[in-house]
C-alpha cells in the first residue's frame, strides 16, 4: 500500500461520513402532530399561513414577538410564536417552512423561511386599479 | 384576434432581435462543425470558415444584447421582457440590471462573455485553437438554444427575450378596460412596466452578476483545454494555457462571490455576508474545485503525475458551473432558497444541457473510435424509443413510464459517469514511482483532496432538494449552523497544508530544513493565536484552533516570501494569495464568533405564558434573547456601550419617493464619540417592507443597524368620539373626552377658483404636545354647496372638520363668524422604529483578505502570461 492510497482511502471514508452525518443531522419536513411528540427537538414544518386569523405584532408591547396561525399539510392548525420582529412580507406569503420546537399549546419558531408565489409581478386586477 | 392590427407596436425591433438570435445559433452550429473537422482533418480551409462563423456569431450576440437593451431603454412594453423587468422610472444605470433579473438576459450575458473569450482564443490559442474552440462553440450552441423560443405544442426550446407581452400574457388583453378602448390600443394601458426588483437596485447588483458570469465563462476554458488535451492525446502542453485561464477564473469568480456577500451585508436584512443559501453555494462549488484543479495542474506540470486527477477536477469545475445553473434556474430549489428566480419551464432543457456535457466528456474519454460510434448508436436509439413511447402512451400509463424512465435515466447517467472516470483513469495511469512523503507534490495533492472533502459536504447538502425530487424523500435543507459546524473542521487541515506546503520542494526536500523553517511561524502563531482567542467571546476549543491555524497560514506564507522570494516579486502570487486567504478566514471567525447583537439583552427575558385558543394557559414559557429594540422618537435608549437616539425621519425624493430615511444618533458612553446612521425602509407596494441597513465602518469593527418595523406601518386606528360645536376664533374648546384643547387662532383666505375658501388656523394641545391644523371650508359658487377639507394629526390623535358657518355680524371688520366644528379623537400614534443593531468586530479582515487574495491571483496570472509569451518566443 502506498501512503497516498491509505490517505485517499481515509479521505473517502471521511467523505462518506460527512454525507452520512448530514443525513443523520437533518430533519424531515413533518407535521405539528409529529412535533408535539418531542418538545425538545427542532423540527421543520411546511405549512400555510392562516390569513383569516389575526397576525399579531405589537411592537409597543414587545418588539420581539409575532404571533400567527398556521396550517400544516394534514390540515391541523396551530398557533405559532416567533420571537423576532414581524417578517417583512408575511402577509403575502402562501407557503412557508417554520423551524422550531413545539411547546404544547403553541409552536415556537426560530426561523421562518417564506416564499411568495409571484413576488414581483402585478396581477391583472391590480393593473386595472393602477390605470383607473 | 389574429386579425387585430395592434397600434403603436415596434415589431421590427423584435424581429431583428429574433433574426440575430437565430443567426447566433446557426453560426455556433457551423463553427462547432468546422472547428471539429478542422481539428480532425487538419484542414486550414475549415478553420477559416469556422473563424468567419465565430466572428458573425460574436457580432450576433452583441447585436442581440444591444437590441434587448434598446427595447428596455425605449420602454417598449409590447415586449414581455421589458414589461416584466423594467419601468419608466428606472434610472439608466439600473437598466443594465434588468438583464440579470430574467433568465434570458442572464444567458445572454453568459453568451456575451463566452464570445469575448472566444475572440481571445481565436487570436492566442495557436495550435489549440481548433480543438478548444470546438468545445467553446459547442457550449455556445447549448447556451444559444436557451434563447431560441421555439414552441412545439407544449414542448418548448428556449425562451426568447423578444416575446410579446400580449402573447405571453393573453389574460392582459381580457381585462375589462380593453372593451372600452379596444384591444388594438392595449399599449395605452401598458404605459409602464412591472419594474425591477427593488433589491436589485443597488450598485453592487450592477456589477456582481456580470462578474460572476465572467467567472463562469472563464471556467469553460480550462475545461476546453483539458478535453482538447485528451482529444489530441497530448500529455501536458495544455496545462500552461489552462492554468492561466484557471487562475483568472478563480480570481474573477472569487471576486463575484464576495461581491455578492458584500451586497448582502450592505443592503440585505439578514445581517451577514454568507448564509449558506443554496444559490450562494452553487457559485462556491465550481470555485472550490477550480482552486483544487489549479494546484493539481501545478503538480502535473512540474512532476508529470496525477494527470487523471487534474483532468477530472478541471472538467468537474465546469460541470459544476452547469450544475449550478441547473440548480438555480430550474426552480428545483423551490422553498430551499430565499432567492427568487423565475422558472421559465425550461428545467427539462437545462437538464439536457447538463447531460449533454456529461455525455460529451464520457465520449471523449472512450479510447476506441469504434466503441464511441457504438455507444452513440445506443444512446440515439434509447432517445428515439423514449420519445416514441411517450407519444404513444396515454396520460395514466405515461406516469408509470416516466417513473421507469427516471430510474433508467439515473442508472444510465451513473454508468456513463463510472465509465468516464474509468476511462480517464486508464488513459492517465502513470508508471512513475510513488512521490516521496517529503515532496511538495504530496502535500499539495493532499491539500487539494481536503478541499474536495469540503466540497463533498457543500454539494451533498445543497443537492438535498434534488435528492428529494428524485427519490421522493422529504429531507429538510440544512441551516447555516449545520454547515458552519462541519466546515470549521474541514478548514483546519486545508489551512495547515497551506502553511506547510510551500516549504517543501518538488520531488524531495530535507525534513530538517522544512521543520526549521516552520518553527518560527508556528511559535509565533501559537503565541498570537492564544492572545487573540482570549479576545473571543466563546470558549469553544474549535474556534481557538481555527484562529491559530489561520494565523499560522498567514505567518508561514509571509515568512516564506521574506526568506525565499524577497527578490522575486513575480513569484509572490501563491504566497500572497495564501496570506489573503488566511486573513479572510481569520476575519470570518472573529466577526462571526464575536458578533454581538447590541439591541439584545444578554440573559434573555421570560416569555409570558401563552393562552391557547381554548383559554388554557401554557405554564412553560421560554427564555430568549431579544433581537430588536423599540426606539421612540426623541427618547434616548441605553444600549450598554452606546446610547441610541432616534430624532428624525425623512421621505425620499423623486425616484426614491417611497423611501423613508431614519436618523439615529449613537453616543459612545465612554468616549463620548457620536455617529449618525440612516437606515432606510421602503413600504414597497409589491414586496412589502423592504429595509436597507446602515452601517458605521470602523477599522476594527462595524456597527450595523437595520429597521425591522416602524410606526408608519401600523394600521390606522379610526377616529371616534365625534362632537360638533359652535366655535369662534379666539375661543377655547376641548374634544369630547377633554384630552385635547382646541384653540382656533385666526381665519385665512385661501385662493380658489371655485368660490370663497377659508381656512382656520387651529392650535391643538395634548399634554405637552402641540400641533397646528388647517381645516378648510369652501363655498362653491356654481353649485352653492359647501365643501370642507378636514385636517388631522396622528401624532396627537385629533381630527377637525369645519362643517358650516354662520355670519352673525355682517360687518366684516369684526369678523364675527361662528363655525360648526366637528372634532374627533383617538389615542395618539407614537413615532417609533424597531431596530436591530449588530456589532461585527474585525469584519474588515474579510474584505481585506479577499483583496489580498485577489492581488495574489493577479500577480500569478501576469507571471504565467509572461512565461507563456517567453516560451512562445523561444
Amino acid at each position: 500500500m502506498k501512503p497516498l492510497h491509505i490517505i485517499l482511502i481515509i479521505l473517502s471514508g471521511l467523505g462518506v461520513a460527512t454525507v452520512v452525518s448530514l443525513n443523520a443531522n437533518t430533519s424531515e419536513y413533518v407535521t405539528f402532530r409529529d412535533a408535539d411528540q418531542n418538545t425538545e427537538k427542532l423540527y421543520h414544518i411546511a405549512c400555510k399561513l392562516n390569513k383569516s386569523k389575526p397576525l399579531t405584532y405589537q411592537p409597543e408591547i414587545d418588539p420581539n414577538k409575532f404571533t400567527f396561525f398556521a396550517t400544516d399539510s394534514l390540515g391541523n392548525e396551530k398557533m405559532v410564536i416567533y420571537l423576532k420582529s414581524k417578517p417583512q412580507d408575511i402577509e403575502r406569503v402562501e407557503k412557508m417552512v417554520i423551524i422550531g420546537k413545539s411547546k404544547g399549546s403553541y409552536f415556537l419558531a426560530e426561523t421562518i423561511l417564506s416564499k411568495c408565489p409571484s413576488k414581483y409581478e402585478d396581477s391583472p386586477a391590480k393593473l386595472i386599479q393602477k390605470t383607473n | 384576434m389574429n386579425n387585430v392590427n395592434f397600434i403603436g407596436e415596434w415589431l421590427w425591433i423584435g424581429n431583428l432581435g429574433h433574426f440575430f438570435v437565430v443567426l447566433m445559433f446557426i453560426t455556433s452550429l457551423s463553427s462547432t462543425y468546422f472547428y471539429y473537422f478542422a481539428e480532425k482533418n487538419k484542414n486550414d480551409n475549415y478553420r477559416n470558415i469556422a473563424r468567419k462563423s465565430i466572428y458573425i456569431h460574436v457580432f450576433s450576440v452583441v447585436s442581440v444584447f444591444a437590441i434587448l437593451f434598446a427595447i428596455i431603454f425605449y420602454h417598449r412594453y409590447e415586449y414581455y421582457y421589458a414589461w416584466r423587468h423594467s419601468s419608466n422610472s428606472l434610472p439608466v444605470y439600473y437598466m443594465i440590471s434588468c438583464f440579470w433579473e430574467g433568465q434570458e438576459g442572464s444567458f445572454l450575458l453568459w453568451l456575451f462573455w463566452n464570445s469575448l473569450i472566444a475572440l481571445v482564443l481565436v487570436k492566442k490559442a495557436g495550435k489549440w485553437e481548433n480543438s478548444v474552440m470546438t468545445i467553446v462553440s459547442f457550449t455556445q450552441i447549448a447556451l444559444g438554444s436557451m434563447l431560441l423560443g421555439l414552441h412545439f405544442g407544449e414542448f418548448k426550446i428556449g425562451s426568447s427575450p423578444f416575446d410579446l407581452l400580449r402573447e405571453q400574457r393573453p389574460d392582459f388583453l381580457a381585462i375589462p378596460v380593453m372593451e372600452s378602448i379596444g384591444i388594438q390600443n392595449y399599449l395605452q394601458i401598458f404605459k409602464d412596466g412591472n419594474g425591477l426588483n427593488k433589491l436589485l437596485q443597488n450598485y453592487w447588483m450592477v456589477i456582481h452578476p456580470p462578474t460572476l458570469f465572467l467567472g463562469f465563462s472563464l471556467a469553460l476554458v480550462p475545461f476546453a483545454y483539458s478535453i482538447a488535451g485528451i482529444w489530441k492525446k497530448e500529455d501536458n502542453s495544455w496545462l500552461n494555457p489552462a492554468m492561466i485561464w484557471g487562475l483568472a477564473c478563480t480570481a474573477i469568480l472569487g471576486t463575484g462571490i464576495i461581491m455578492g456577500g458584500f451586497w448582502a451585508y450592505e443592503s440585505l436584512s439578514f445581517g451577514g455576508y454568507w448564509a449558506w443559501d443554496p444559490v450562494e453555494n452553487a457559485s462556491l462549488l465550481p470555485w472550490l474545485v477550480m482552486i483544487s484543479a489549479i494546484h493539481l495542474m501545478l503538480i502535473s506540470r512540474n512532476t508529470q503525475r496525477h494527470f487523471f486527477a487534474t483532468h477530472l477536477l478541471t472538467q468537474l469545475s465546469f460541470i459544476l458551473v452547469l450544475y449550478a445553473t441547473f440548480l438555480t434556474r430550474s426552480g428545483i430549489l423551490g422553498e430551499a432558497s430565499v432567492h427568487s428566480f423565475t422558472d421559465l419551464g425550461l428545467s427539462g432543457q437545462l437538464l439536457v444541457f447538463l447531460l449533454a456535457f456529461i455525455v460529451m466528456i464520457s465520449f471523449v474519454t472512450i479510447p476506441k473510435v469504434k466503441l464511441r460510434i457504438q455507444l452513440s448508436y445506443i444512446l440515439a436509439l434509447i432517445t428515439v424509443a423514449v420519445i416514441a413511447i411517450s407519444y404513444l402512451l396515454t396520460q395514466s400509463k405515461l406516469d408509470i413510464f416516466n417513473s421507469y424512465l427516471k430510474w433508467g435515466g439515473i442508472v444510465l447517467v451513473l454508468s456513463l459517469i463510472v465509465n468516464y472516470i474509468y476511462n480517464l483513469y486508464k488513459a492517465n495511469k502513470s508508471n512513475l514511482p510513488d512521490e516521496a512523503l517529503n515532496s511538495r507534490e504530496f502535500w499539495m495533492f493532499l491539500g487539494s483532496m481536503f478541499i474536495i472533502l469540503s466540497l463533498i459536504q457543500v454539494i451533498s447538502a445543497t443537492s438535498i432538494p434534488v435528492f428529494n425530487k428524485l427519490f421522493g424523500s422529504k429531507t429538510a435543507v440544512p441551516q447555516a449552523k449545520d454547515y458552519n459546524n462541519i466546515q470549521l473542521w474541514m478548514a483546519l487541515p486545508i489551512m495547515i497544508l497551506m502553511a506547510v506546503g510551500q516549504y517543501f520542494t518538488y520531488r524531495a526536500s530535507k525534513y530538517q530544513s522544512v521543520l526549521k523553517d516552520l518553527v518560527i511561524s508556528f511559535i509565533l502563531s501559537i503565541a498570537v493565536g492564544l492572545l487573540v482567542s482570549n479576545y473571543l467571546i466563546s470558549d469553544y476549543f474549535g474556534y481557538k484552533v481555527f484562529v491559530i491555524c489561520s494565523l499560522w497560514l498567514v505567518f508561514a506564507n509571509w515568512i516564506y516570501i521574506i526568506k525565499y522570494r524577497r527578490k522575486h516579486f513575480q513569484l509572490w502570487g501563491a504566497s500572497i494569495s495564501h496570506v489573503g486567504f488566511g486573513i479572510l478566514l481569520l476575519g470570518v471567525i472573529l466577526s462571526s464568533v464575536n458578533q454581538k447583537v447590541l439591541s439584545s439583552t444578554d440573559n434573555g427575558i421570560a416569555l409570558a405564558p401563552e393562552q391557547d385558543e381554548k383559554g388554557n394557559l401554557d405554564e412553560k414559557g421560554v427564555k430568549f434573547n431579544r433581537e430588536n429594540v423599540i426606539l421612540y422618537k426623541n427618547t434616548p435608549l441605553d444600549l450598554g456601550k452606546y446610547e441610541a437616539f432616534y430624532y428624525k425621519r425623512e421621505k425620499g425624493i423623486n425616484y426614491d419617493s417611497l423611501d423613508e430615511f431614519f436618523y439615529v444618533k449613537f453616543i459612545d458612553k465612554k468616549t463620548k464619540d457620536t455617529f449618525i446612521l440612516n437606515p432606510k425602509t421602503q413600504n414597497n407596494p409589491k414586496m412589502g417592507l423592504l429595509a436597507e441597513p446602515s452601517t458605521k465602518h470602523y477599522l476594527s469593527r462595524d456597527i450595523f443597524t437595520h429597521v425591522n418595523y416602524e410606526s408608519g406601518l401600523d394600521k390606522k386606528e379610526p377616529f371616534s368620539g365625534f362632537k360638533t360645536e359652535k366655535v369662534v376664533v379666539g375661543g377655547k374648546y376641548t374634544t369630547s373626552s377633554g384630552k385635547c384643547e382646541i384653540l382656533p387662532m385666526m381665519l385665512e383666505k385661501v385662493a380658489s377658483n371655485k368660490g370663497l375658501a377659508l381656512r382656520m388656523r387651529v392650535l391643538v394641545k395634548r399634554l405637552d404636545d402641540t400641533v397646528t391644523l388647517f381645516p378648510q371650508i369652501l363655498i362653491n359658487e356654481s353649485t352653492g354647496s359647501i365643501e370642507s377639507i378636514s385636517a388631522s394629526s396622528e401624532k396627537l390623535g385629533i381630527f377637525l372638520d369645519l362643517q358650516s358657518f354662520n355670519i352673525e355680524d355682517p360687518d366684516p371688520a369684526k369678523q364675527k363668524i361662528t363655525f360648526e366644528l366637528q372634532s374627533g379623537e383617538k389615542n395618539p400614534v407614537k413615532d417609533y422604529i424597531v431596530l436591530k443593531i449588530i456589532e461585527f468586530p474585525w469584519i474588515n479582515l474579510v474584505w481585506a483578505g479577499t483583496i489580498i487574495l485577489l492581488i495574489g491571483f493577479i500577480i500569478a496570472v501576469i507571471f504565467r502570461i509572461k512565461t507563456q509569451i517567453a516560451l512562445g518566443n523561444n
